[in-house]
């Protein structure tokens, strides 16, 4: 792009953002009617609706937090060790397989070539 | 070696294996997270055990850049596959413990993600091992390395950065009655790691000469 076009893409780009920036905020700052009655509607509908407990701002152990907050914890526990048994013996199973095929093919390749 | 030890070693692990929950059992209650804090008897040994593993396989992937020892490789690659299972353990029963404690299965915090990214370094090790073609065990060398070099950010990411994860302060801080059972799974896992480590160096070994004795026969 010429440079004398790129600075008039740039001069349009300006103006275009310009001419945003003009016609939202008056909306805003000034109002009409329209936007006095929303607002008021605004505020009514929010008033109507109840109030969110506030954020709490202390830790609150898990014994005292509300029954439908808590998470039972024995399916969890229970589930993690299964987790662990489950990889640690499906793994020996697997080695254990790997050793003896691994093994006997060895043995098998040996007794061909006439070696003990 | 592996003949005589191997078994009764093998037995010993599993045994503690099972007799850890009534130890765990007898263990007093967190006072704050209560019963699913008894996860972390088998979060932390599992996270031990894959660190262990960890510098098992990075010490041996230098000796094996170093002196091109095959003996060194096959620890490697056994003690690579040891912190892929114990890594595994410890990431499915960490989001179990978190779901209660605190309200999410995960969280992409510091601490959580390094111990991901650690872990699928060392899958990434294990895929090049397995699809590398020749010449990947030396490649795979250098990642085992960069993996071991990465431990201690994870280690100490709890303590340098903002995140949910409890402190690395938490462990010498244990009442007698919670350091007994912790002390005993991580004795358990320890046992099954050196089992299972000598088990799976000893496949890498037999492989490695049936491999031999089959190029001779085509040669």
């Amino acid at each position: 792009m010429r440079p004398v076009t790129r600075r008039w893409c740039m001069r349009l780009m300006t103006v275009a953002l310009l001419a945003v920036v003009c016609t939202t905020r008056p909306a805003v700052v000034v109002g009409t009617t329209g936007d006095v009655a929303r607002a008021a509607d605004v505020a009514a509908s929010s008033a109507e609706q109840p109030q969110e407990p506030p954020a709490r701002e202390e830790f609150v152990p898990v014994s005292e937090l509300p029954p439908e907050e808590q998470i039972p914890a024995a399916p969890l526990l229970i589930a993690g060790y299964a987790v662990a048994w489950l990889v640690v013996i499906g793994y020996v199973w697997r080695l254990w397989r790997r050793l003896a095929r691994v093994e006997r093919e060895l043995h098998e390749a040996l007794r061909a070539e006439g070696k003990p | 070696m592996l003949n005589r030890m191997a078994v009764p070693a093998l037995v010993l692990g599993l045994v503690m294996l099972v007799l850890a929950p009534f130890f765990i059992a007898a263990a007093p209650y967190e006072s704050t997270m209560g019963l699913v804090q008894k996860i972390f008897y088998l979060h932390l040994p599992s996270w031990i055990a894959m660190f262990l593993a960890i510098f098992v396989c990075g010490i041996a992937s230098i000796r094996f850049l170093w002196t091109r020892r095959e003996s060194a490789d096959h620890v490697a690659l056994a003690a690579a596959e040891l912190a892929l299972l114990f890594g595994a353990i410890g990431l499915m029963t960490g989001p179990m413990w978190a779901r209660k404690a605190w309200g999410v299965w995960w969280e992409w915090d510091v601490r959580l993600t390094s111990a991901l990214v650690l872990w699928m370094i060392f899958a990434a090790y294990g895929l090049l091992r397995r699809f590398g073609g020749p010449g990947s065990e030396r490649l795979a060398a250098g990642v085992a390395i960069f993996g071991m070099a990465n431990v201690p950010f994870v280690y100490w990411s709890a303590n340098l950065w903002r995140t949910m994860h409890p402190k690395t302060t938490v462990l010498p801080t244990l009442v007698p009655a919670m350091m007994g059972p912790m002390l005993w799974c991580v004795g358990a896992f320890l046992v099954l790691f050196i089992v299972l480590l000598a088990a799976r160096v000893r496949i890498a070994e037999q492989e490695s000469l049936l491999d031999d004795v089959m190029r001779a026969r085509e040669a």
